[in-house]
């Protein structure tokens, strides 16, 4: 029933607010361009590598939709990924400032010898920043939740036969508070992204409680 | 166009939402992962055909092998927050004359779950200290019948801090591994044998699904969770030799968490009265544990007024799963001596 009801504002903050978006120095996109890549590498709950697309959608507001596709680090390459589809939009410029809202849809694998898990969820990320053709700092805030997860048991299906295997619903949501700088030259930009994470329930938080994000993109 | 397909068109707006909600409608006609025996097995309170002994007001599963009448070996697992399953080749030692008693501590294993306040007082090792004496009164039918520690990991620890308050109550102990017996010792021992590679397939396969079991407070979850995080010390390559996994019914997330929070805010020593208790003791390490060997054998046994210190060959930490006969072998000898 909590998700139910968490799922529900979600859905009506996205709808009642406009778009914005995180990736992007908004003052650097020209009207001519229409596409960005990036690379990313950071912490993302552990050590990850990522790719992302996105593509500029006609209309009065800025705003793009993307694709990510990010994998941590380690011997056993893109056993595990998060792919997270976002539309990405300003909803509010006064002069320098401007205010973006970013949600997506998430689809995440985990894949070890204890189990394999096919996660669904959803998030939402905002961020209000003051934005310079050459450079822009802003706060950000997120909120991602898990709707459901299909489950394959590993070594646990040995250590406990009648252990369940198939779909669960949510099994929680964090949230995560931090800032963004960014440089921009040419048609590319540099960015910088960090701040705490914390579990939904500010308590059973993760082993790595921060986050950061390295970026490089461009745009054309 | 994309745009006409969601956010342009007058409906777009709600269509996702519908898609959204029905997202949301089928998550919630799944099955709840805080149901009891879903990820993990029952505890004894929820199957009453498990074995079980209620003591100090909690229900333990304990598990017995031998006749009652012979000396009591009393088998503590590690952790904290860990098992005993791990440590059942320990009942070969009934035959050889030994009432062996098996235990989950307080709020593991199969033993009932307990609220993490239990353990958040200045009193939780003190809980856990009692418990195991409770255990051993219920068990020992006379003042005469001999009663013998052996104690993995930080059940080595639990022995000691008993050890510690009882001196004269036991007559022998074999403790393996003990990671220390003073706070500072032990967060010594757990930086290195939990040295972390950060951008190891270990590291991430023990705590990217963090970010899908994130913040729900139900046993049950975190326990699950635990599992994950738990791979970390028998991926390949791990510090402490393990050959790979060992068996275990469920990890004890609350206790684990609970009590490592505890000592940090309060720290521990379990060394003040150690030079009281006479017998010798049986230390045990293992030969693949790079974090251990035998200089922190040699430094962690000191307290102790008469210590034996033996390699277990061809292992890592988790000795009793994998070299049972080597550690069979030298306890006999050991205990046979002080029987």
């Amino acid at each position: 029933m909590k998700s139910r009801l968490f799922v529900l504002v979600f859905a009506l903050c996205w709808m009642h607010s406009m778009t914005f978006a995180q990736d992007l120095n908004w003052a650097q996109v020209q009207k001519e361009q229409q596409h960005f890549v990036a690379a990313k590498f950071g912490a993302d709950y552990a050590t990850v590598l990522g790719l992302s697309y996105g593509y500029r959608l006609p209309g009065k507001n800025l705003s793009f939709v993307s694709a990510e596709l990010s994998s941590p680090f380690g011997r056993d390459l893109l056993d595990d990924w998060k792919l997270r589809l976002a539309y990405q939009l300003r909803v509010w410029q006064g002069g320098k400032l401007g205010l973006s809202l970013k949600p997506g849809l998430i689809l995440r694998k985990y894949d070890s010898n204890i189990a394999k898990v096919l996660n669904v969820g959803i998030d939402l990320n905002t961020a209000l920043g003051y934005y310079r053709p050459k450079w822009f700092i802003a706060a950000e805030a997120g909120v991602d939740h898990s709707l459901a997860s299909k489950l394959k048991q590993g070594s646990l299906k040995e250590n406990y036969p009648g252990i369940y295997e198939g779909w669960i619903g949510s099994t929680g949501g964090n949230f995560k508070f931090g800032g963004h700088l960014g440089y921009s030259f040419g048609t590319q930009l540099a960015s910088l992204r960090l701040g705490k994470v914390y579990a939904q329930n500010f308590r059973d938080n993760p082993t790595l409680p921060f986050y950061f994000e390295l970026t490089l993109l461009k745009i054309w | 166009m994309t745009r006409s397909l969601f956010f342009g068109h007058p409906q777009g707006m709600p269509l996702l939402l519908l898609f959204v909600i029905a997202l949301v409608a089928f998550s919630c006609d799944l099955e709840d992962p805080s149901t009891p025996g879903l990820l993990v097995p029952r505890t004894v309170d929820q199957d009453p055909t498990l074995p079980s002994l209620a003591i100090n007001g909690t229900l333990l599963h304990v598990e017995t092998y031998g006749k009652p009448s012979d000396p009591l070996l009393v088998l503590i697992h590690g952790g904290p927050g860990g098992d005993y399953r791990s440590l059942i080749p320990a009942k070969a030692m009934a035959p050889e004359g030994f009432f062996v008693i098996f235990y989950d501590q307080r709020g593991t294993g199969l033993s009932q779950r307990v609220s993490r306040s239990q353990f958040e007082g200045a009193d939780a090792i003190q809980l856990m200290i009692d418990d195991l004496d409770q255990l051993i009164g219920h068990f020992k039918k006379s003042p005469s019948q001999k009663v013998f520690l052996m104690g993995h990991s930080w059940g080595a620890m639990l022995a000691t801090a008993y050890l510690n308050q009882n001196p004269q109550a036991i007559s022998g102990a074999v403790l393996a591994e003990p990671g220390g017996f003073t706070w500072t010792q032990t967060t010594e021992y757990l930086s290195r044998s939990n040295k972390i590679k950060l951008f190891s397939e270990a590291l991430n396969d023990a705590v990217y699904p963090e970010q899908i079991f994130s913040g729900r407070a139900e046993h049950e979850i975190l326990d699950y969770k635990a599992s994950f995080f738990a791979s970390f010390e028998n991926a390949p390559g791990n510090t402490i030799g393990n050959a790979g996994p060992y068996p275990f019914w469920r990890n004890g997330a609350v206790v684990f968490n609970a009590l490592i929070d505890n000592a940090e805010r309060r720290g521990l020593d379990f060394t003040t009265h150690l030079k009281e208790f006479k017998p010798k003791v049986l230390f045990l390490y293992s030969e693949l544990n790079r974090a251990y060997q035998l200089p922190w054998a040699q430094q962690v046994s000191s307290p102790y007024a008469q210590a034996q210190l033996e390699e277990i060959k061809g292992c890592g930490h988790e000795m009793f799963h994998f070299a049972w006969p080597g550690i069979m072998e030298k306890s006999l000898s050991y205990l046979n001596a002080l029987k």
